[in-house]
């Protein structure tokens, strides 16, 4: 009974998670940029409602693993063609690697969107950053939206905001 | 394997013969309509391959790389200066959508919504990576949400 409140705890916190996210892009549209304080009001509010951590399917560190990769192979082959061919091109490859879960392979994709922006280039900060946020996001919301499309697109967003606030502030 | 293929050289050509450069000498309510009617088309082509043949992410990455090769070639009929071919890679996402949640007419109304919002929002957002998926996200779950609404009123 305890582990089904705290269930439904951690899935209205990974909820909020997206629906704050999905706030912050419509911030965007209105001040054209990220905002500093509306991103420290996220860490807050996110800290804050922190459910229990419970048992989880998916690996942390295969997440972490492969949204850097995904990230690292974008912003290479970006070198070399235009964004979405080198976003698509790396993750048609990653599918062919074996014995990567599922979850895996899709969270390259979350790390490819997020290298797809303009200002993100490889560095220390960006291949700290944004490999980190998106796998915690992707960990803490493996429950909910599954399905719906675009989720991987807000995990990506959500960790090239947070690099481009700390970029902005450094 | 062969019926994909075809499908992959129908969904080419129809791009280059339908949009190529040719979006230039039209007015701007009607480049805004073609491009919505696009993205809803897109988005269901993106389902119906990720539904019948592949999954969801290889789905869209196929799409993403004939879009990707388009641009490439510098093939890139414009929208109020934004690339239909990029904010098209967007609408692959919408088509990422299962069909437990929408189905292939959800998803192209999703699509067309996307479209929508895409050509006057990505101007101001497309610098940060994820914003076509972040906005794709709302599409979908504004179209989900609506749906069920609909069907709460019916009593289903």
């Amino acid at each position: 009974m305890l582990k089904k409140s705290q269930n439904t705890n951690q899935n209205n916190f990974a909820i909020l998670l997206i629906f704050l996210t999905q706030l912050a892009f419509c911030f965007i549209i209105l001040w054209q940029q990220p905002q500093f304080w509306y991103i420290i009001l996220f860490l807050v509010v996110s800290w804050i409602y922190l459910p229990p951590i419970l048992a989880h399917n998916q690996k942390w560190w295969i997440l972490l693993i492969c949204s850097f990769l995904g990230l690292y192979v974008t912003l290479f082959l970006k070198n070399y063609c235009n964004t979405i061919l080198a976003a698509s091109i790396g993750t048609l490859l990653m599918q062919f690697i074996p014995k990567i879960p599922n979850y895996g392979k899709a969270i390259f994709y979350a790390g490819a969107f997020a290298a797809m922006g303009d200002f993100v280039i490889l560095n220390a900060l960006s291949t700290a950053i944004i490999p980190f946020v998106c796998a915690t996001f992707a960990w803490f919301t493996q429950n909910v939206h599954n399905g719906i499309g675009g989720k991987l697109g807000t995990i990506g967003f959500l960790g090239a905001t947070i690099h481009f606030v700390v970029e902005f502030v450094i | 394997m062969m019926k994909i293929l075809v499908v992959i050289l129908v969904f080419v050509l129809s791009n280059v013969l339908i949009l190529g450069n040719h979006l230039i000498n039209i007015p701007i309510l009607v480049q805004v309509l073609i491009g919505m009617l696009y993205m809803g088309l897109v988005a269901f082509f993106t389902q119906w391959i990720a539904h019948k043949y592949l999954n969801p992410v290889k789905s869209s990455a196929l799409i993403g790389l004939i879009l990707g090769v388009f641009l490439q070639l510098d093939i890139q009929p414009k929208i109020l200066e934004l690339s239909v071919f990029t904010v098209a890679f967007g609408a692959t996402f919408v088509g990422m959508c299962s069909s437990k949640y929408l189905s292939p007419r959800g998803v192209f109304v999703a699509g067309v919504l996307y479209g929508l919002a895409a050509i006057y929002t990505l101007p101001y957002t497309s610098f940060i990576g994820g914003a076509m998926g972040t906005l794709a996200c709302l599409c979908c779950l504004v179209v989900i949400n609506i749906l069920k609404i609909i069907q709460w009123k019916r009593g289903i």
